[in-house]
């Protein structure tokens, strides 16, 4: 187990590092003079030269990197390059709004994936209407989802908040907080449900046709509420589990466009804003934390999974 | 069908399979994959069905047991387990029924067990949860049976085996907990599904050894399906051939050797080393088993058959008796047995 | 004091900045209210939201600090110098300062202060802290200092008496300061107590003060309580909050009543939210003067548009009417001159006469007879900022579709395209500028920053010739006569060629009232909600 952590924190500094090294150089190289850009076009050639010098845009990227990841690993995250607010502080900001938004979506989906999992191995016809469901779900796309429900639950019905963030510690304490993220939650969750109904779905199914520890524990005489929880049931978790870690990764996307949507100031809304205005900083401070989220959160998945399913611990220990 | 050899009076029969089909539903078509199946086990009796892979062996006993989901099977015929039809109860009544007359094990032990759940608590469930229970019945009691129940299939340190989880056993270790678990319910018969064919020589032996002793400690009935007609013949009192989802052959298990007429039985047998003792090679049997989508004219057997003949093309062969407790599909065996039947 | 004088200061419109639309407007549609009169409804609370902002910093004058939309912003925090005329044609309406004087030559501006004006930082608002903001604006390179650049000094007379010595004659410095980020005088103790971290927390001397800000998220405003008209400022709080560019996401939130304002812009705003706040009886659609205008600076400096023809063809392979049906549904206008139907000055005895008058009109046969003449006109079309497709692909489908013009139309980043045009490895930018009706605010042509030197009227006295006498008068009809010349050379060389123009729409909530429109923005001091 603990090795098992050691190699994946070794893969984890691996990949920041690949990520992040990437982006620097794609941010750096594609976006021409950033200096002429952010001076404007009254810019002396002398201010030019100055903003150059200040943000080092003369060296080579891969020094220009290096001394970026010498600040980071010093905790230095800088600060941005437009408002010279501090990276750190535009992230503890931006962080827990982004994180509230993916627990809530996870939690839609989930519970979204069980019910209609649950009605799809129970009846044929529910099978047919749920998955039919998801598939007209999974084909529309998150800000047309996140569109409709504004004009349906704010617009027309007057039922819940079309602005999706109120710090928990303003006026409306976390009432009004989770009244307002319920719209964006559902925006975000209904576009992972249809996958993790769909593994889901057809790991049960799986399990109930071909496991035969399904049918011993019929043929020990269980009711059938007893074989679903103690004997399929567990053995999806696992994989749901790791399928939820990898899950996030790909949220990502859809947090940028429900953030953006429900102008919700979370770490997709300061990206997209430090790509608008080329503020590299801001974005690689963005990057990191999100690529050592995802890998930390593949980590634990991981862990779980290992905790839940002695075959995997058995294999991954004495690999 | 009667055999000389048993008592006038015989025990009520355990298991009545009679005329037993099964159909696969596939894309609008049904696809027979058991074909008239019938066989009858009283109590303390050892059948082994036999026959290559895909002969429908596996799919007949779990149609028998009620097993098979109606959606993509349509079952016919009749089992009785215990004088009771299982295809005739409800689902609900059926989970009922039939884990208090009947077991399995299967074939692979490493996929009989749930790999989440310590192996103790999967024999303790049966009498807390399952058709083992009992008025009174307490976590303590359960666990105690069951470890007696591990103590009696021969797991060794059971006490320290009681708290471990399935990946930790071997093969063989994990095919006597599925076995404890199938008798902790105490059944009348027992049904393996090539229970040791995922094992090596030792333990397979002692897994028939253990199964051998319950028969005769409990008087339990055992339907054993194997690929193997020299472990059937030397473990069984009867032996079914099965092909193409039909039985072809029925004798009892001490004429194995010198009886069987029907040319894929021999072939079986020639398939195994060292069945008859001579020493000759194995031959294995030429060509592919029938795809049950796709079945041949006339006897199923033909387009493999040494001795096929040109009625074998067009004409089905009928399940016949030659001779006491023997029945055969086919029109030219390898051995005149109705003529010495005649000449005896 | 006349209503109208003259600026002389460039809007490299094709730049960096140009996706952010510069300057002012004049008056409002609707006659300014007074703010004192005002009977607030009971039970109401003066809270609102306004979607759609952006900005990373609040400082106006750093370095890297914003023009456009963020001007009307801060205004709500700095105030104005002078406020513009109440209705057109009207007089200056006086402010932070009470009275100003021009000499006789129009070359210096001497500005009375309000007396007894402090900061929200408690230091006070004289004539020395006016001088250390200008002294500020003209030596950083702020997007400022394209405003305040024809400062030569700023004088103290007396701590409220401050005079503004100009390089040349200028008419339109009232404009600036009452219009654009050159009328923002801030506390000169937080600019220096902030240092690069002031644009974070900006201190003023106008109606309202920073409470909250996040940059690029949201900006919270409160009451300036010391404010000198404090009695006419009704709203208890100002947002200002980052609800994305998408129109109809932002359109629902104003339906919903979750944000009060939104402003969409005439040229390249979705049609069909427009038609859809329009028929919505909970949404006011306010139009400003039609001055927004995307035009398509070329490099005239090489191939294809060195050559006049291939410039003439653009014109007349362009069916201008139709563009604007297309793409605006009339939400928009077809654009004759660089500048939009409002424009002061239209040459042609007006937008509705000109377009008879203009030099190359609609005539597939003679464009396509000049692009044989060339053998083919192909270019890239640059897409500013990306924001532009659908005018762009219209564009590329017209000329094709009309005339075999090959326009391939490109996107590139601001940077990537600011750098391109400054070395002038371009052909063609699809752009926007305006703001406001007077189009000597928008002189491209005559621009003296790097980046002008591929377009326009650089280096032709025949533009730039009236453009400078128009700059030392303010007698309405010389300068009409003045830029009846200066469109005519324009439109007659195509160094740039008009495409659209349009006014900025603001959907708004039908209970808020009293906002102040600016071409480009709207400020908040006497605005309420009356339901
Ligand atoms: N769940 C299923 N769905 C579809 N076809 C099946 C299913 N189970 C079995 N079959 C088909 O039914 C036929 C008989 O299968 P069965 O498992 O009974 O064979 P078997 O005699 O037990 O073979 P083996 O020795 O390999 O276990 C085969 O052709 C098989 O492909
Ligand atoms: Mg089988």
């Amino acid at each position: 187990m603990l090795r098992l952590i050691l190699e994946r924190l070794v893969q984890m500094v691996i990949v920041v590092f690949v990520v992040t090294l990437a982006a620097f150089t794609l941010v750096n190289l594609l976006s021409g003079d950033i200096a002429v850009y952010l001076l404007g076009d009254h810019a002396t050639p002398e201010a030019v030269a100055a903003l150059h010098a200040q943000l080092h845009l003369d060296d080579p990227i891969i020094i220009r990197y290096f001394d970026w990841l010498g600040d980071v690993l010093q905790g230095n995250l800088g600060t941005s390059v437009v408002s010279h607010y501090p990276v750190v502080k535009s992230l503890t900001n931006a962080i827990p709004p982004t994180f509230e938004l993916m627990i809530g979506a996870q939690i839609v989906g989930i519970t979204l994936a069980v019910v209609t999992t649950a009605a799809a191995i129970k009846w044929r016809w529910t099978d047919r209407l749920v998955t039919g469901v998801a598939l007209l779900v999974n084909s529309i796309p998150t800000f047309v989802v996140a569109l409709i429900l504004i004009i349906i639950f704010s617009t027309t019905l007057h039922l819940l908040p079309s602005i999706g963030w109120v710090a928990p510690t303003s006026a409306g304490g976390w009432g009004k907080n989770i009244v307002a993220m319920i719209m964006p939650s559902v925006a975000l969750g209904l576009g992972i449900f249809p996958e993790y109904m769909r593994i889901l779905r057809s790991d049960i199914r799986e399990q109930l046709d071909r496991e035969e520890y399904v049918t011993l524990a019929w043929m020990k005489g269980l009711r059938p509420t007893r074989i679903f929880g103690k004997h399929v049931a567990p053995n999806s978790v696992g994989g749901f589990i790791s399928m939820i870690a990898t899950t996030t990764a790909l949220l990502i996307s859809g947090v940028v466009i429900v953030e953006q949507v429900f102008a919700i100031p979370g770490i997709g809304k300061m990206m997209l804003a430090a790509i608008d205005s080329h503020d590299t900083p801001v974005l690689l401070g963005g990057l990191l934390t999100i690529v050592t989220f995802v890998v930390i959160i593949n980590l634990v998945g991981e862990l779980i999974y290992m905790r839940i399913d002695p075959r995997v611990r058995a294999t991954r220990v004495t690999a | 069908m009667s055999d000389q050899s048993q008592p006038i009076v015989k025990p009520q029969p355990i298991v009545e399979v009679e005329d037993l089909w099964v159909w696969l539903r596939k894309r609008g078509r049904e696809i027979p994959l058991v074909r008239g199946l019938s066989y009858t086990l009283r109590p303390a009796e050892a059948l082994s069905i036999v026959g290559e892979s895909g002969a429908g062996k596996s799919i007949g006993v779990r149609a028998a047991l009620g097993l098979l989901d109606p959606r993509l099977f349509r079952v016919t015929g009749s089992s009785k387990l215990v004088g009771t039809d299982v295809l005739a109860l409800t689902a609900k009544e059926r989970a009922r029924y039939v884990p208090s007359v009947a077991a399995l094990v299967f074939q692979d032990p490493g996929r009989s067990l749930n790999p989440t759940m310590r192996v103790g608590d999967q024999i303790a469930e049966a009498f807390l949860k399952g058709s083992g229970y009992e008025p009174g019945m307490t976590r303590a009691k359960a666990e105690a049976r069951a470890l007696q129940l591990m103590k009696d299939v021969r797991i060794a340190a059971a006490e320290e085996r009681f708290k471990a989880y399935p990946n930790q056993l071997s093969g063989g270790m994990k095919q006597r907990v599925v076995i404890a678990i199938a008798v902790a319910c105490k059944p009348q018969v027992l049904f393996c599904d090539e229970p040791t064919s995922s094992l090596d020589v030792t333990t397979q032996a002692a897994i028939m050894d253990l199964i051998g002793e319950l028969r005769d400690q409990t008087g339990i009935a055992t339907v054993t399906i194997t690929h193997d007609l020299a472990l059937a013949a030397s473990r069984a009192r009867k032996v079914i051939v099965m092909y193409g989802g039909q039985v072809v052959e029925a004798l009892p298990a001490r004429l194995v050797a010198t009886e069987s007429a029907m040319p894929y039985t021999t072939a079986l047998i020639e398939a195994v080393p060292d069945i008859d003792g001579n020493g000759t090679p194995p031959t294995p049997i030429e060509g592919m088993p029938p795809d049950p989508a796709n079945l041949p004219s006339g006897c199923s057997f033909h387009p493999r058959c040494r001795f096929a003949q040109d009625d074998c093309l067009t004409n089905t062969p009928e399940l016949r008796v030659v001779a006491p407790a023997h029945e055969l599909r086919c029109f030219h065996p390898v051995k005149d047995l109705e003529l010495q039947e005649a000449s005896r | 004091m006349k209503r109208r004088t003259r600026l002389t200061y460039s809007l490299a419109a094709l730049a960096t900045t140009a996706l952010v639309i510069t300057g002012c407007s004049s008056g409002s549609p609707s006659p300014t209210p007074s703010g004192t009169n005002v009977v607030l409804p009971a039970g109401v609370t003066q809270n609102i939201t306004i979607g759609g902002f952006s900005l990373n910093t609040l400082d106006p004058g750093a370095a890297t600090g914003f023009n456009g939309p963020g001007e009307a912003i801060v205004q709500n925090v700095f105030g104005e110098l002078v406020d513009p005329p109440a209705t057109p044609g009207g007089d200056y309406v006086p402010d932070l300062a009470t009275a100003w004087k021009y000499n006789a030559d129009f070359t210096q501006l001497t500005l009375t202060l309000r007396p007894n004006v402090t900061f929200t930082d408690g230091t006070p608002f004289d004539a020395a802290a006016v001088k250390f903001n200008y002294d500020r604006y003209t030596t950083t390179t702020s997007r400022v200092s394209q405003y305040v650049g024809v400062i030569a000094s700023t004088v103290v007379v007396d701590p409220t008496t401050v005079q503004i010595n100009f390089t040349t004659p200028d008419t339109n410095f009232l404009d600036v300061l009452a219009l654009t980020v050159g009328g923002s005088i801030q506390s000169p103790t937080a600019i220096q107590k902030g240092a690069d971290k002031y644009g974070l927390n900006i201190v003023g001397a106008g109606p309202f003060m920073q409470s909250a800000y996040t940059p690029g998220t949201q900006l919270d405003l409160v009451p300036n309580p010391n404010y000198w008209d404090a009695k006419s400022t009704h709203l208890q709080k100002v947002t200002y909050l980052n609800t994305g560019v998408d129109p109809s996401v932002n359109y629902q939130q104003v339906a919903s009543g979750a944000i009060q304002v939104y402003q969409v812009n005439g040229v390249n705003s979705s049609p069909s939210v427009l038609t859809d706040a329009k028929g919505n009886s909970g949404i006011s659609v306010v139009t400003t003067d039609d001055n927004q205008y995307l035009f398509l600076p070329l490099n005239i400096t090489t191939a294809p548009f060195n050559n006049p023809a291939a410039r003439q063809a653009l014109d007349y392979c362009m069916d201008r009417p139709t563009l604007a049906k297309a793409v605006t549904q009339n939400f928009g206008n077809p654009a004759w001159i660089d500048g939009g139907s409002s424009t002061l000055y239209y040459p042609g005895g007006g937008y509705s006469s000109y377009p008879s008058k203009f030099p190359y009109p609609f005539d597939t046969s003679k464009g396509t007879a000049l692009v044989s003449q060339l053998g083919g006109l192909s270019f890239d079309l640059y897409n500013m900022g990306g924001q532009y497709t659908v005018v762009a692909n219209a564009l590329a489908q017209m000329w094709k579709a009309n005339c075999g013009i090959n326009a391939t139309v490109q996107t590139d980043t601001p940077p990537a395209l600011a750098t391109r045009i400054t070395s002038g490895s371009y052909s063609a930018v699809l752009t926007i500028s305006g703001g406001l009706d007077d189009p000597s605010f928008f002189r491209t042509f005559q621009t003296n920053t790097p980046q002008g030197k591929y377009t326009g009227g650089v280096g032709h006295p025949e533009i730039t010739g009236p453009i400078s006498e128009a700059t030392q008068t303010n007698d309405p009809a010389k300068l009409a006569s003045l830029w009846e010349e200066v469109w005519k050379q324009v439109n007659t060389q195509g160094f740039t060629i008009p495409v659209l123009s349009g006014p900025i729409y603001y959907l708004q909530n039908t209970c808020l009232q009293g906002s102040q429109y600016f071409g480009s923005g709207a400020t908040y001091r006497y605005a309420y909600l009356s339901c």
